[in-house]
């Protein structure tokens, strides 16, 4: 069970860029109290995706930041309606965003590593992506 | 798809390289030409029918396609012209066995091979020197054919005949029933039933392939009483000193021989001779078990003397292996080959070609000992490749155990998210890496040296280490592809 102070879903809509949906998943984190400045949060995560995409599984992308604009390790969870065409052939259903103060504070949170190890298994990531609502995927993770 | 050696020796590496290879590079690995090499390539996809079962890519060379071999291998029909003339003669010979000492007709017998009058004569002439290789004679007479001789020696032949080619390259009872289709089900479940029985009275299972030889030596028996005639010779009817020692040796064994004998004899409505019941005996002595067996001082010691020398005149390579436990695993083995080596029984080794080429130093060690230790030991008979190949086994399984485990990094930009997931799936599909831990690219490029010695980074973002440690550049998903490169690396790595 994952507790539900770290973890956070929220239904997406249709967006144009991958950008615009990180822009409005750090902003709910800012809302949450977890992320201290939003555009600086976004920018983190798409330096990232720059350096290698973070698909962990087919329709799965696992955008991640590390940086002192996080204030607690969290996990916020976006459904699309349905599947989102973007570029550089990148289809996305569900985004998992990870934010964390720093590494060893991510190592070291045994939730966090239930919830890794959920996400490792195919047959839990394909059961993910074809659920209609965020309700639905919260059951399957939490 | 039907292949011969080279074409086999051709998948076979193709099947371990799982990337491209060049034409240039197969003709080196496989010491032919490489027109040879073009010309099996071509002959193999010729004979798929499902499209190309080595695929060639220009500049880049060839590659398996795996699950189209696998098809094709698992759909190749069982026609009679595909046999090569020593499966053929092996068949021929087998049936004249079974039926001896009656005559055969010559047309009959090759009616379904569509062969010339030269062959079928060649034929003749190889098969009766296979014959009097086994102290028996083949008889040809008005165009019709037959064997005789000693009973003993007509099952011998008989085994022998089945082990060679690839008549016994079974893996399991079903195997060996779906090759022989003159079983019937009747026959197949009443033969299992005895297994099951020997099985059930002697408290213990009986492993492969020892299941397997017992099954064919009853279905030998059954088919000789039933097509041919056995000769009822009270010479070589009565046991010998040795035999009757055995006998006595075994109580339980030979009490539980005389049932399935008795039983086979009611089944097929007539009196089995009782050296049947000692025939049987041989094989479950022969057999290893999941437990001890008690025996006699005498064949303990030969045992015990010639696992030592296994094991001493092994070059394990500086490798540190438990050889208490080695030794304990391979005197189990060992003893019932004894068994087998006296009384003349021998074990098809269906992995013997991957054990060459698998463990290729391991085994030529271990045959040159096998060798030595027949004169050494003044053992009744030579011990097999089959044998060798096995024994082989043993020594490949403790020298796997005795490599370090592989040191680990996993990598990618921050340490957290991504890379977290991929431990865990590195883990789960190679449970004997030793993940050491999870970095980012800057933390390892600024502390190295606080890992100690890697052996490889799986990583999902650009990275050269300073020291060259080899690296694995993996997608986060950690697909299939993903998971090659990784067993990739390791295999090159292992040889």
């Amino acid at each position: 069970m994952i507790d539900s102070q770290e973890l956070f879903f929220m239904s997406l809509s249709s967006s144009d860029s991958s950008l615009d949906a990180f822009q409005t998943m750090a902003q709910r984190l800012s809302q949450l109290q977890r992320v201290s400045d939003v555009d600086a949060f976004t920018d983190l995560i798409v330096k990232r995706e720059a350096q290698g995409l973070t698909m962990i599984a087919p329709q799965i992308l696992m955008p991640h930041a590390v940086g002192s604009v996080v204030l607690k390790n969290t996990v916020l969870v976006g459904l699309f309606p349905t599947l989102q065409h973007w570029n550089r052939g990148l289809s996305v259903r569900l985004i998992v965003m990870l934010a964390t103060p720093n590494a060893a504070a991510a190592q070291n949170d045994p939730q966090l590593m239930t919830l890794l190890t959920k996400l490792a298994d195919e047959q839990v990531t394909e059961k993910l992506v074809a659920q209609k609502t965020v309700s639905q995927v919260q059951l399957l993770l939490q | 798809m039907q292949l011969n050696d080279q074409q086999q020796a051709l998948i076979d590496i193709l099947m371990r390289q799982n990337d491209y290879i060049t034409a240039h590079k197969l003709s080196e690995v496989t010491n032919t030409s490489t027109k040879t090499i073009y010309r099996n390539v071509r002959s193999i996809n010729d004979s798929s029918e499902s499209g190309d079962v080595i695929e060639a890519v220009r500049g880049r060379g060839y590659r398996l396609n795996y699950d189209r071999y696998i098809y094709e291998r698992n759909t190749s029909v069982d026609n009679t012209l595909d046999y090569s003339p020593i499966e053929r003669r092996n068949r021929i010979l087998l049936e004249l066995l079974f039926n001896a000492p009656f005559d055969l007709n010559v047309d009959r017998l090759y009616e379904h091979y569509y062969v010339s009058e030269t062959v079928i004569e060649n034929d003749i002439s190889l098969m009766n020197k296979l014959a009097l290789s086994f102290g028996l004679v083949l008889k040809h007479r008005y165009r019709r054919l037959s064997i005789t001789g000693p009973e003993p020696n007509i099952r011998q032949a008989i085994r022998n005949t089945i082990n060679k080619g690839d008549l016994m390259d079974k893996e399991s009872i079903d195997d060996f029933i779906d090759d022989f289709h003159e079983l019937s089900s009747f026959d197949e479940r009443f033969l299992i039933a005895q297994l099951e029985y020997l099985e059930r009275s002697l408290k213990l299972t009986i492993p492969y392939p020892y299941n397997i030889n017992i099954f064919s030596h009853l279905y030998i028996l059954m088919s000789r009483f039933r097509e041919g005639k056995v000769v009822d010779d009270p010479e070589q009817n009565r046991l010998t000193a040795d035999q009757k020692a055995l006998t006595e040796r075994n109580p339980k064994f030979a009490e539980v021989a005389r049932e399935i004998i008795g039983k086979i004899g009611r089944y097929l409505n007539t009196t089995l001779p009782a050296i049947e019941d000692f025939y049987l005996l041989q094989y479950m002595v022969s057999m290893r078990y999941d437990r001890e067996l008690p025996s006699t001082n005498h064949e303990d010691r030969l045992v015990d003397q010639l696992v030592v020398f296994y094991v001493d005149g092994f070059d394990f390579n500086g490798r540190a292996v438990d050889r208490t436990a080695l030794v304990a695993d391979l005197r189990n083995h060992i003893k019932p080959m004894v068994n087998r080596l006296k009384n003349g029984i021998s074990v098809a080794n269906h992995l013997l070609k991957e054990i060459g080429s698998e463990y290729p130093d391991e085994l030529a060690q271990v045959k040159q000992l096998s060798s030595e230790a027949q004169t050494k030991f003044a053992l009744p008979a030579a011990i097999s490749a089959d044998e060798s190949g096995f024994i082989t086994l043993y020594f490949a399984k403790y020298l796997e155990q005795a490599k370090p485990a592989k040191r680990i990094l996993i990598m990618c930009a921050s340490g957290v998210g991504t890379s977290q997931l991929i431990r865990v799936k590195v883990q789960k599909a190679f449970p004997d890496l030793d993940v050491v831990a999870v970095v980012s690219k800057d933390g390892y490029l600024k502390h190295a040296a606080d890992y100690g010695h890697v052996d490889l980074i799986i990583t999902t973002v650009n990275v050269t280490p300073a020291d060259n440690t080899s690296v694995v550049m993996v997608s986060a998903m950690f697909t299939k592809a993903d998971r090659d490169q990784v067993a990739n690396w390791i295999e090159r790595r292992d040889s």
